[in-house]
């Protein structure tokens, strides 16, 4: 037990002394001869030190998945009402239900990060009740795919069987707005084109009329008015895509609806996740579980490539090599592969999130700070895989490793006598 | 003539604190360009000896002065250095690095002294073919038969030009063909360059290469041998 202790503080005064920016000179000098070195040790066991990285990779794959679906059932809390059964990764506008929700408790809709903006409110039209979208050009929810070009100012897509069935040919006008005893009010728009085809079968897009989202904020406006026919959005919510990106349209929507209270963007990540649960919430749990799953892998495989290699750091020191050099040496390899680990597991996460994302309605996203986290994850995984066997081997003599001893965190104090728990 | 290694009363026990001594109480000089067999039955503390005058372990009692440096005096790094410019090593198993060619390390102890690459490339050649393995400079270990991979291990020993050689049982794991060869090679270079040696052997056949035969048993020198005397 003492002699646990005792290892433990040497460890740590260890890692201090190796900070000692003399320490650090002599690593950054040596590194030229190392690198090659422990470049050619990672290459000659490709296998083994893929395996390695993947199994970091994974972890930080695993992690950013996790960490995305919590965002997003974070945000996916409060109930979802059935008008509101949408792809979750919509802007809501002009929200008008008859049970409206105070705004605040709009957390169905994820927040920053991968969002749209439309709106979609059912009006009066010329070819009879039907929903209106209104979208912004390049939005992710015009996919493209058998759709018509994105419509211009002052035009309409129209589903190809409403047309059919309501004889209206391209450049034909529409009206939409809503129908009242006073007469009609509303806009008239022309058809630009026909939504079929597996478009046709979009539960958004197949059933309505699409425009602008300005033109449709033009036509809303009216709602806004005192006697208008048209409902007067009571609640509006705006989420950006870009920090500082709606601001235009967010200062045209307060403008266009005083009355509504406007909810906007950017709910940061920490309070989506906060919604999800305290500091240890089953979440964070398996997060933690992960981390340290992905990092004892990596550990015992670093720890066995050392094992197996104990010969031959003893040759390395016996022929010259300082101890602080061989343990610059196993530390390279740790970078190597963690740094591989890191660059395969932030490029496999981001693209399972997005993939996920599309099949999935609930919203899946990643903040800036679980990339952080998931680096400290590699950082956690480097440390721990390569720093303790990097520590038993610069401790070794050249004998002891050459003759294939057990190897203790202290071969010099009482732990490596008493030798109870084996070694290493 | 003046030694340049030289072991007063060694003393090796293991475990360091109460155990069994290894080695007694060794006293031994090694002179410029001598060639020095140790021999003795196995267990009786060759290894021990050798891996205390090469730097490689610490005695419990005594010393080791190369060239007036003493050893107690160092710490590690001040060993490991004394490895590094003034010692070569030959061990029973090869022990060359897996990961490189037979170039590389041959190279390996001039590239941690820092020598230039020019001067590297142009030593390891010349050590290469010394030992006869230029043909296999670009060969890993693993493609080197064991006599083979000897002779490297003798090029590496050389490569920083080290003021001794310590070369335990160099022979012990070829066959008596491949075993001579080796030995060859020590007396060339013993003879044609100066070159001292320190070649533990429990064959008694290899007394002939040597200037003195130090006999060893159970931890002591019994007997020193000098050749022609
Ligand atoms: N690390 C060690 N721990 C315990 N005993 C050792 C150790 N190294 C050597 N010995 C003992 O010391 C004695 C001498 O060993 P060694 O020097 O290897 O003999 P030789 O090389 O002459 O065969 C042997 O009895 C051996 O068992
Ligand atoms: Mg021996």
């Amino acid at each position: 037990m003492i002699g646990l202790v005792d290892a433990l503080v040497r460890g740590l005064t260890g890692f201090l002394r190796a900070l000692h920016p003399r320490n650090l000179a002599k690593m950054a000098r040596l590194t030229p001869l190392y690198f090659p070195l422990a470049a050619r040790s990672v290459r000659r066991r490709l296998l083994r030190n893929l395996l390695v990285g993947l199994a970091l990779g994974s972890g930080i794959i695993v992690y950013l998945g996790l960490a995305a679906s919590f965002h997003g059932t974070a945000a996916n809390t409060s109930r979802r009402t059935e008008p509101l059964v949408l792809p979750a990764d919509v802007l809501a506008f002009g929200i008008d239900l008859p049970d409206s929700q105070p705004v605040d408790s709009l957390k169905w809709v994820a927040p920053a990060g991968a969002f749209e903006t439309f709106d979609r409110w059912q009006a009066s039209t010329s070819l009879g009740t039907l929903w209106v979208v209104g979208l912004r050009e390049g939005s992710r929810l015009w996919s493209g795919d058998g759709l018509p070009s994105f419509p211009l100012q002052g035009e309409v897509l129209v589903p190809a069987t409403v047309a059919k069935a309501g004889k209206v040919a391209l450049g034909d006008g529409v009206k939409v707005g809503e129908q009242a005893r006073s007469g009609f009010a509303g806009a008239t728009f022309r058809v630009a084109g026909f939504v079929e085809g597996p478009a046709a079968a979009d539960a958004l897009l197949g059933n309505a009329v699409v425009m602008r989202l300005d033109d449709l904020l033009a036509l809303r406006s009216g709602g806004a008015l005192p006697g208008s026919p048209l409902p007067a959005p009571n609640a509006v919510a705006v989420w950006e895509r870009q920090p500082g990106d709606n601001d235009r349209l967010l200062g045209r929507v307060t403008d266009l609806f005083p009355r509504a209270s406007v909810w906007w963007s950017d709910l940061p990540a920490a309070r989506a996740l906060a919604a999800a649960g305290g500091f240890l919430s089953p979440g964070r749990v398996i997060l933690a579980t992960v981390f340290v799953l992905a990092g004892l892998g990596v550990f015992n495989v670093m720890l066995l490539s050392l094992l197996q290699r104990k010969v031959q750091l003893g040759v390395v020191k016996a022929l010259g090599a300082e101890d602080d050099e061989v343990f610059l040496l196993l530390l390279l390899e740790g970078v190597f592969m963690a740094a591989g680990g890191a660059v395969l597991g932030v490029l496999g996460g981001s693209f399972l999130v997005n993939f996920l994302d599309r099949a999935s309605e609930v919203p899946l996203f990643l903040s800036g700070s679980d990339f952080i986290w998931a680096l400290v994850l590699a950082v956690v995984s480097f440390y721990l895989a390569a720093w303790l066997p990097a520590t038993l081997c610069r401790r070794a003599s050249p004998i002891q490793l050459m003759a294939g001893r057990r190897l203790y965190v202290n071969p010099r104090s009482t732990c490596a006598q008493c030798g109870r728990c084996g070694g290493f | 003539m003046k030694p340049i290694l030289r072991a007063t009363a060694l003393g090796r026990r293991f475990p360091a604190g109460e155990g069994v001594w290894a080695l007694k109480k060794v006293d031994l000089e090694v002179a410029q360009g001598e060639f020095v067999l140790v021999a003795g039955p196995s267990g009786c503390g060759k290894t021990t000896l050798l891996n205390l005058l090469g730097g490689l372990d610490r005695p419990t009692r005594g010393d080791v002065e190369l060239k007036g440096t003493a050893f107690s005096k160092l710490d590690e790094s001040g060993l490991a250095r004394i490895r590094r410019r003034e010692l070569g090593f030959v061990f029973q198993f090869f022990n060359l690095l897996a990961d490189l060619t037979a170039e590389e390390n041959v190279s390996l102890p001039m590239r941690m002294i820092g020598l230039s690459k020019a001067e590297i490339a142009l030593r390891t050649a010349s050590l290469l073919e010394a030992v006869g393995m230029s043909y296999r400079a670009k060969h890993t270990p693993f493609e080197l038969s064991g006599g083979e991979q000897q002779r490297v291990a003798v090029a590496r020993s050389l490569a920083n030009n080290p003021l001794i050689i310590l070369a335990d049982e160099p022979t012990g794991n070829l066959d008596s063909k491949n075993g001579l060869d080796i030995m060859e090679l020590f007396r060339r270079f013993n003879q044609e360059k100066k070159q001292t040696f320190v070649v533990v052997s429990h064959d008694p056949g290899f007394a002939e290469y040597a200037d003195r035969v130090v006999r060893m048993h159970d931890g002591v020198v019994t007997t020193i041998e000098r050749k022609g005397g």
